[in-house]
């Protein structure tokens, strides 16, 4: 009986599916089998299409009193793109996974309403990739691993659990993004460690991934694990890692965009005066030509990347229609231009820029210099773009080698190749054993202020620990437990909650009493807090199965892409 | 050349147009680095600085609360009445319609939220909303809300809330009042908790409340100590209306609660300040104490409560001096100067007086005689003695407390400290002493009283002793 270990890489702006079949009859090694898979869609003149590798995360809904159906991936891209269904298109639903945001979907009639937040919106990509796996592989799925930005808080990766249920899956756990792109290049699941003779060993590696919508920065230590007989295995020592940066293509195309429709409103009017169903048309579309042009421009200039003089003469003039037979035109988009308008994006400076979560990875770790980072890894869809790869061979200088894996396919490649590691009868790849780390520490709220609970430093060998709660006030029947990142407790402005409750105690307690509080962080990183006193684990990032049922119910009654 | 403001600019659009897409309601967006600026404001105790920045960037009222509620978790208010006074215009001024989800957030303890500012901004919400909203919340589980929530939906419920037929308003609320009562008895704590309701009435609604209020005088329906407390104080509000209904009490064949009727008069003549009523009323109460029909534990209890607070009344005091001192005079003689010394006490005790009594003429003895007869006790050796003086010694306490509270206590055990702290010194040793000593800390540390003799002794005699370390803490 063959088995199927499937990774998918679930991106804010495209999600892809791999997949390792193996068959104890062939003898293959099994990175041999490793591949991306098909996503069924519609494409973009609406036609069902299998040879489509990507799934844009985008949605298109329709809602009416005998149906709901929502369409997702390439179709809906092009509708949200035309800006001809602004309230009933929308895409970036990743970055916003974990908090209150939601969408909600109007019909003709008032009351033909569809409400979802991102959990269940999530769902419905896993889904449409489900339906996909279904059709292709006629098995019951042995092991899936959906990655994840490493920067996701405990409230984060919950949810996206949460949303790999309502799905249907079973038999799942999450992965970091930055390692899944790890495990695939030191499989050499591209060919590219053999092609470039790299030895890992005793290296630092700094991994670059940036996506639609998110910039992830690691850097790890390798070695390889010679205590092992078993199987080949590398010790990852995760020295340090970037707090969460939404930064990723979509702010790109939102700059080029504001470029076009600045440059539209000097010659007609401001679109403020318009309805909101225009401005979000205008927007819709703006900012998806500006994602096309971005693109063109791009591929353009990495032709003549060497060539200075032909680089200077690549020049595009873009045109579509804005509105109402009102265009875009007239505009000369050069490299100077292109690199003023993304300025604050991409020149080094203290501001929110591709360059600063670099520099403040290497700066958190301990004893560690640029100089020390013997390999860049770029991955995520936006490392194709000139400009990274430009600024970090500006910042690390041009002997530190930069290699480019897969933008598309690694990171669920990487997350197919620890589906299968994850059985410990499979010791054909390499596996890793990763010693992590957390960005920021992790802070508990008490009345007075703020107690460190975990130290980013410690989580590589530590993964449970205890904290003694005293009892600050008289007759206390509860206690709040809410835990947040952050690096100094003076700057409070700068922490993030990531999950918390009142919890309640099994009776009161007085003044100066002691709470016995344990936490542990599990292999998917959500956090969770026991208390030996309450005899159960504190679930404060858990839907209560009722709410996730009601959830799945939702979604199990939508169509999806029929 | 890109111009960079307008770029910048569009930009900001573009976010707000793509985001607010997700917002619950899209009417409360606030852009990712406003919201920065203002949290930082919050966080740095700045709040005029977002009070500046709400109006210099145009944020509305309701999106600067919904950050502060969004960000609760991250805000340590060290001021709390600065806090209210800068953020006053922001939160008149928010519609808290547009934020009940964002309160639920905070009463279903998914956002973490400080105590004080919990409080400021549930007494904002809470006045904002329905009446029928409001009671619909009182009607929550009863750990939804701490004690200082429950006190103020309580306080508001009463002010605002009114029956649809206006000639109902009353019974509701003191139906309201008597089922939090029961249900709630903390917030009897507060003395005022009564009074507000009378606070909240019409002439008319008044005249009624103090038939109600003469009803419960005579049967509570509240058997609680503090429910008298703020009855009596209540009923006492209505001045000289409620003196003649007490006098008449008292004055009637068998008086019931006439205890709590003579507390309503000692209260009028401590409130009271117009000099006519205060004559009037001292010649009424004096007519009827010198009555011969009056009961003689009545006229024994008015003498103990009555006479101090006319003498303590400055107004009615110039007006009466003579005929207040003459019956102070009178209380006096019965009351300090039946023991002369220990052997007067040892005689009531050999004669089986009860302890409560005996202690009650005791503590009354003047110093330095008090002294020396609570020294000459400590050598005590009549077993049968010692077991009476085990019970008075306690009342010697109790009787102080009841006297003049902690400030009585306070000077009492001054006086009984010099004396144990003179009798250990001399060897001490005596089961009385160890009998007085151990009552002595017991209400020393209850009351942490740290008078400077109390301080003397306690160090000299108790000064490894874990209970000693709690008085010191």
């Amino acid at each position: 009986m063959a088995q199927l270990y499937v990774g998918i890489d679930l991106g804010t702006t495209n999600s892809t599916v791999s997949v390792i079949q193996t068959d104890e009859r062939r003898l293959r090694n099994p990175i041999d089998h490793l591949r991306s898979i098909p996503i069924l869609q519609y494409d973009s003149d609406f036609h069902i299409t299998r040879d489509m590798y990507t799934l844009p995360s985008y949605f298109y809904c329709k809602v009416d009193s005998d149906k709901k159906a929502v369409y997702t991936g390439e179709w809906a891209k092009n509708i949200y793109a035309t800006g001809n269904q602004p309230m009933n298109t929308f895409t970036g639903v990743k970055t916003r996974i974990g908090g209150e945001s939601m969408v909600t979907i109007t019909g003709k009639n008032e009351d033909d309403i569809l409400q979802l937040d991102m959990t269940q919106c999530s769902a419905l990509l896993l889904k449409t990739m489900k339906k996909s796996i279904e059709e292709q592989f006629n098995q019951e799925i042995d092991h899936l691993v959906v990655t994840v930005p490493a920067a996701f808080n405990s409230d984060e990766r919950q949810a996206t659990k949460d949303a790999i249920e309502i799905a249907g899956f079973k038999n799942f756990h999450l992965l970091d993004e930055p390692a899944a792109t790890l495990l695939y290049f030191i499989n050499n699941g591209d060919g590219s460690l053999l092609q470039n003779s790299i030895e890992l060993n005793g290296k630092n590696i700094l991994i670059y991934d940036i996506g639609g919508g998110t910039l992830d920065i690691c850097i790890a230590r390798l070695e390889e694990d010679e205590t092992n007989y078993e199987y080949a295995s590398m010790k990852v020592d995760i020295v340090s890692r970037s707090k969460r940066e939404d930064l990723g293509g979509n702010d790109f195309d939102q700059y080029l965009g504001a470029f076009f429709l600045g440059e539209f409103e000097k010659r007609t009017t401001k679109i403020s005066s318009r309805p909101s169903v225009d401005q979000n048309k205008i927007i819709a579309r703006v900012v998806s030509q500006a994602e096309k042009y971005k693109i063109e421009l791009n591929n353009k200039l990495k032709e003549h990347i060497d060539n200075p003089r032909r680089l200077g003469r690549v020049v595009m003039t873009p045109e579509f229609e804005v509105i109402d037979g009102q265009f875009v035109q007239g505009i000369n988009l050069d490299k100077a231009t292109l690199e003023e308008i993304y300025a604050s994006l991409i020149k080094d400076s203290d501001m929110r820029n591709i360059l600063r979560p670099v520099k403040e990875s290497i700066n958190n770790a301990d004893n560690l210099r640029k100089e020390d980072i013997s390999l860049i890894i770029l991955t995520g869809g936006m490392s194709n773009f000139y400009a990274v790869e430009n600024e970090l061979k500006k910042y690390f200088g041009e002997d530190t080698p930069i290699i480019t894996v897969d933008t598309v396919t690694s990171v669920s490649k990487g997350a197919a190749i620890d589906a299968y590691n994850y059985s410990p009868n499979n010791i054909l790849l390499k596996k890793m054993d990763i010693e992590d780390r957390l960005a920021e520490d992790i802070f508990l709220r008490t009345d007075d202020g703020f107690v460190k609970l975990i130290s980013r430093s410690d989580i590589g060998t530590k993964k449970t620990g205890e904290f003694t709660y005293i009892i600050p006030e008289e007759n206390m029947s509860a206690i709040p437990i809410f835990l947040f990142y952050g690096l100094n407790p003076n700057f409070t402005e700068d922490f993030t909650q990531i999950a918390g409750k009142i919890v309640d105690l099994p009776r009161k307690y007085e003044v100066g009493e002691k709470v016995q509080l344990k936490w542990t962080i599990d292999q998917n990183g959500v956090i969770t807090i026991t208390m030996d006193e309450l005899g159960e684990e504190i679930k404060f990032n858990h839907e209560a199965s009722k709410e996730l049922l009601a959830k799945k119910e939702v979604v199990d009654s939508l169509i999806i892409n029929e | 050349m890109v111009d960079q403001i307008l770029l910048h600019d569009t930009l900001q659009k573009i976010n707000a147009s793509l985001n607010k897409r997700f917002e619950k309601d899209a009417d409360l967006y606030i852009s990712r680095q406003d919201e920065y600026e203002l949290k930082k404001n919050f966080c740095n105790g700045a709040y005029g600085g977002v009070v500046d920045l709400a109006k210099a960037k145009g944020i509305s009222h309701d999106i600067v609360v919904k950050v502060l509620f969004r960000n609760a978790g991250v805000i340590d208010v060290e001021d709390i009445a600065k806090f209210k006074k800068d953020l006053k215009p922001i939160l008149q001024d928010a519609d808290y319609r547009t934020l009940s989800y964002m309160m639920e957030d905070v009463l279903n303890s998914s956002i973490y939220m400080q105590k004080k500012v919990r409080h400021v901004m549930f007494d904002y919400y809470m006045n904002g909303i329905t009446s029928m909203m409001r009671l619909n919340y009182w009607k929550r589980d009863s750990d939804t809300f701490d004690s200082e929530e429950r006190k103020i939906l309580y306080d508001i419920i009463l002010q605002k809330t009114k029956h649809k037929d206006s000639s109902k308003t009353l019974q509701f609320k003191i139906d309201f009042m008597n089922d939090a009562f029961q249900n709630y008895p903390n917030l009897m704590g507060d003395k005022d908790a009564m009074l507000k309701l009378k606070k909240t009435l019409d002439e008319d609604e008044k005249d009624k409340f103090f038939k109600y209020l003469c009803k419960e005088m005579q049967e509570s329906s509240i058997d609680n100590y503090a429910y008298d407390f703020i009855l009596v104080d209540t009923y006492a509000s209505y001045g000289e209306r409620a003196f003649n209904d007490a006098v008449d009490h008292i004055k009637s064949s068998s008086p019931q609660r006439y205890k709590q009727y003579i507390k309503v008069i000692n209260k009028l003549f401590w409130i009271e300040r117009d000099k006519v009523i205060l004559v009037r009323m001292f010649d009424t109460i004096s007519r009827v104490y010198k009555s011969d029909y009056i009961k003689n534990h009545i006229k024994k209890e008015i003498g103990k409560k009555i006479w101090i607070a006319t003498r303590k009344n400055n107004i009615l005091y110039q007006e009466k001096k003579s005929e207040i001192d003459a019956l102070l005079d009178e209380v006096d003689t019965t009351d300090k100067e039946k023991y002369a010394s220990y052997e007067d006490v040892a005689k009531d005790i050999d004669e089986n007086i009860n302890s409560k009594s005996v202690a009650y003429f005791w503590v009354n003895m003047k110093s330095p005689v008090f002294e020396k007869s609570i020294e000459k006790s400590l050598g005590e050796n009549d077993m049968s003695r010692i077991g009476s003086l085990r019970d008075i010694y306690v009342w010697l306490f109790d009787h102080s407390i009841s006297k003049g509270g902690t400030r009585e206590l306070n000077r009492m055990c001054e006086k009984i400290a010099t004396v144990l702290y003179r009798y250990a010194k001399a060897g001490g040793g005596a089961q009385c002493y160890y009998l007085l000593d151990s009552c002595w800390l017991e209400n020393v540390i209850k009351y942490k009283l740290r008078g400077k003799s109390i301080k003397d002794y306690m160090f000299a005699a108790h000064f490894d002793s874990v209970k000693t370390k709690k008085w010191n803490e």
